[in-house]
């Protein structure tokens, strides 16, 4: 596979895939595209794996991880909540639980972040997120159960403010 | 409500994904910061297809018997058509290279011997012309030798230049030398014959090992004695990795050793590693030849204990000369 070839097919997905990691699409598309010339690089080697995708998604996973630790925080980005996909039965309570989860998950600690991504995004395994994120699959349960529960504690906060 | 949270979950996640940036952006930086070697690896590759333009001699004589466990096959012998009458101060030759066929050569220059994953200090690449730069490419004079095209990348610099017979690539690692050393070690290069690099080590399956791609070298090292080495691509399609060989004097450092084995009919360590780089290998077979040891690695993306027999059948059928003279090594 070329690097083009790689581009044309996965570009779009790790775009995505990194912009639910970093809730901020300008991040994410700094994070990928620091990988992608990385990639570029040593598409070689790279190009000639078995699963190159599986490898240039690890690395945007590891940038984000070392990005955030490079970082500040991004401010929690409630202008995406305008853009999320068209509310159902009461599109007000909906939003707001979505606005509340959205700026839970820009707060969890960044491995909690990935695990969670990984789990309910890209519909990962405990297995497989461990090792992606190189931990044990305890570990992963453990970061998911706290994320769960921060989450779960930042909707019933929102719903509070509103009876 | 563990349902209903879960679908609010996902459905968040995967409506945060569609404000994703639009990839022209990124398509558009990558442009601006193309790996010039991108498209010399795509040259590169293909001249190895060329025919044999460099003539291949045996040599090796009766004398100089193998230790046991080894193939009795002859050295070859290739002499390089470039001479290089400048280099900065502290570098001698630490490494040649050959691909299969003779269409491209190697000459590498260093502080001092290299490691088996290290990087040269100062590389010239000959292959068949010519070499295109993209337009991000810098023109510089090198007198004689016409015009080259400079181009910095993250951890390297590289100059190349046409001639008729030849198309030049020099390699400097970033922190050695800069543009001008660069320019001036280029432009110093000339057609000449150099003494000759005598290989001793070949992958003896080309049904495992495709022939056509691979590599051959030899390259200096701390005990003074030099390191014959192959370095090849897997020829099965559900095996498409590097895949690379040595014979060294010094016991290699494998790591943990996970399991213990008879190659050649001589012990030998097997060990994977979790890779940290693409630079690393994910398993490394060393066999115990009795005063040298036969090194073989391979690159993949994880390690995997299955490739035992694999990395085995490489070793077992590796074509191993008794080791030649390479009077090159450690000069200027």
């Amino acid at each position: 596979m070329t690097f083009e070839d790689f581009l044309n097919q996965r570009l779009a997905s790790l775009l995505r895939y990194a912009t639910v990691l970093t809730c901020d699409p300008v991040q994410a598309q700094d994070i990928v595209q620091d990988v992608l010339v990385r990639a570029q690089q040593r598409w070689s080697r790279i190009g000639r794996m078995e699963l190159p995708a599986a490898y240039v998604k690890r690395m945007v996973t590891n940038e984000f991880l070392s990005w955030r630790r490079r970082r500040t925080d991004v401010a929690v980005p409630f202008a995406t909540i305008d853009a999320l996909s068209p509310p159902v039965s009461d599109p007000t309570i909906v939003i707001d639980q979505r606005a509340a989860l959205l700026a839970g998950i820009a707060r969890l600690p960044r491995k909690q972040r990935a695990a969670v991504v990984l789990r309910y995004y890209d519909g990962c395994t405990d297995e497989e997120i461990a090792t992606e994120l190189g931990c044990s699959t305890g570990t992963v349960r453990s970061h998911i159960s706290r994320a769960v529960a921060t989450l779960r504690a930042a909707i019933q906060t929102e719903q509070e403010l509103h009876r | 409500m563990s349902t209903d949270f879960d679908h609010l979950l996902r459905d968040t996640l995967h409506g945060l994904a569609e404000r994703a940036p639009d990839e022209s952006a990124v398509r558009a930086a990558l442009g601006r910061r193309r790996r010039p070697a991108f498209a010399l690896i795509a040259v590169a590759a293909s001249v190895l297809l060329v025919a044999v333009t460099i003539p291949l001699l045996r040599v090796g004589g009766p004398a100089d018997l193998p230790p046991a466990g080894f193939t009795q096959v002859a050295a070859q012998e290739v002499t390089f058509p470039m001479e290089v009458t400048w280099l900065p101060p502290g570098l001698t030759e630490q490494g040649r290279g050959v691909s299969a066929g003779g269409t491209a050569l190697s000459r590498h220059w260093h502080t001092g011997p290299l490691d088996a994953d290290g990087m040269p200090d100062l590389t010239l690449h000959a292959m068949r012309p010519p070499l295109s730069p993209s337009t991000v490419w810098e023109s510089v004079d090198l007198g004689a030798n016409g015009t080259g095209f400079y181009a910095e990348e993250e951890d390297r610099r590289i100059l190349i230049w046409n001639t008729p017979e030849w198309a030049y690539q020099l390699d400097s690692r970033s922190g050695f030398a800069g543009r001008e050393t660069i320019v001036r070690v280029a432009a110093g290069v000339r057609p000449g014959r150099t003494t000759p690099l005598r290989t001793s080590l070949e992958f003896g399956d080309s049904a495992l090992v495709a022939p056509s791609v691979a590599t051959y070298g030899v390259r200096g090292s701390a005990t003074g004695a030099p390191i014959p080495y192959a370095i090849g691509q897997p020829s099965s399609d559900g095996y498409s990795r590097t895949i690379s060989a040595e014979l060294t004097e010094v016991e290699p450092d494998i790591g943990e050793v996970e399991l213990e084995v008879t190659v050649r009919g001589q012990p030998a360590r097997f060990a994977t590693h979790r890779p940290t780089d693409p630079m690393t290998p994910t398993e490394t077979l060393a066999v115990d030849m009795g005063g040298r040891w036969l090194v073989v690695r391979n690159y993949a993306e994880a390690p995997d204990l299955g490739r035992l027999s694999t990395l085995v059948h490489v070793a077992e059928t590796m074509r191993i000369a008794p080791t030649a003279p390479n009077e090159w090594i450690g000069t200027r």
